[in-house]
């Protein structure tokens, strides 16, 4: 059986796009998570101020 | 379009209901429902379905680089579409909307034109040609990532907006271009099979066997839904910052 020469391209393809996709969705979970910690932050200064 | 002042922009960030609604993470049941369909489609596409004759294993790449396309075109058609509203009636979500599309729109073609010249380089023996469609599709991305770096320059936050939204409908018409290209100027990439003009000849052979059909359909579809459901992750963390930013200037931070 001869080997499927757009095999190597087949595996690097598949790998690359699925680590753009990791890698936006990480930024996306990273970046909300850092908001999502100063809002705290914030909303925890806005109750100190209000009591 | 008038360039009076933007009242619009203040959207009622600082309100205790929309405080509780922007805490929220963005990896949810939406977000994992997306992901778990795109990890069938991998499996769909590599383990359910035959390898095309001619180019070999290699045109599997086909079912994650079109639908990549095809989801590009949808959120960089939201951006535009947020852009002329923004324009037109100068409301804070259309312009949070559009950002949040452009910078998915920009991801996928990314995959596009990543996944594109590696494809090529199997199939034409070339990872790159300058041909009208690659060259008008790596012009839209340098495009669009010039939208998202002019987005993080201007401080001034209707100015932005304003400026943004203009690009962001020229983008579109760029968008239109790169798809007809491939009829304007036939180069090496061959014309789209699902976004083209219907086939009027009754006895053309089909372009693709009903399993890769099958395959492709459902792979546009999943990609589509995964687009949206980034923009809603995207756009959840555009209100954050904006809460943040309307929070810290009450604090004087």
């Amino acid at each position: 059986m001869t080997p499927d020469p757009g095999y190597p391209e087949f595996v690097v393809g598949y790998c690359a796009i699925t680590a753009i996709y990791i890698a936006y969705l990480a930024s996306l979970v990273v970046r909300s998570s850092r908001a999502r910690q100063r809002l705290r932050a914030l909303r925890g200064g806005e109750g100190r101020r209000g009591a | 379009m008038t360039s009076s002042p933007v009242p619009a922009m203040s959207s009622g960030v600082e309100s205790p209901d929309r405080l509780a609604s922007v805490d929220r993470p963005v990896v949810d049941w939406v977000m994992l429902t997306a992901v778990f369909a795109v990890a069938a489609v991998y499996v769909t596409a590599i383990r359910f379905t035959p390898i095309e004759l001619r180019q070999g294993i290699v045109q599997k790449i086909f079912y994650l680089h079109v639908p990549a396309a095809i989801a590009a075109y949808l959120a960089f058609g939201i951006m535009a579409l947020m852009s002329l509203i923004y324009l037109w009636i100068r409301d804070a979500r259309a312009d949070r909307l559009a950002e949040a599309s452009a910078e998915v729109a920009v991801m996928f073609f990314t995959v596009v034109l990543v996944s594109g010249p590696i494809w090529a380089h199997s199939a034409w023996n070339t990872y790159w040609t300058w041909e009208p469609r690659l060259t008008s599709a790596l012009f839209v991305w340098f495009l669009g990532v010039g939208y998202l770096v002019m987005r993080r320059v201007i401080d001034e936050v209707a100015m932005r907006a304003r400026f943004a939204a203009v690009l962001g409908v020229l983008q579109m018409l760029l968008i239109v271009f790169v798809h007809l290209s491939v009829y304007l100027y036939p180069g090496l990439h061959p014309p789209p099979m699902v976004l083209a003009p219907p086939n009027t000849d009754p006895n053309a052979d089909p372009v693709m066997s009903p399993e890769m059909l099958r395959t492709y359909l459902t792979s546009m579809a999943v990609f589509a839904g995964f687009c949206l459901v980034l923009v809603r992750a995207r756009y959840r963390l555009a209100m954050q910052r904006e809460t943040i930013a309307v929070l810290e200037e009450r604090h004087g931070q």
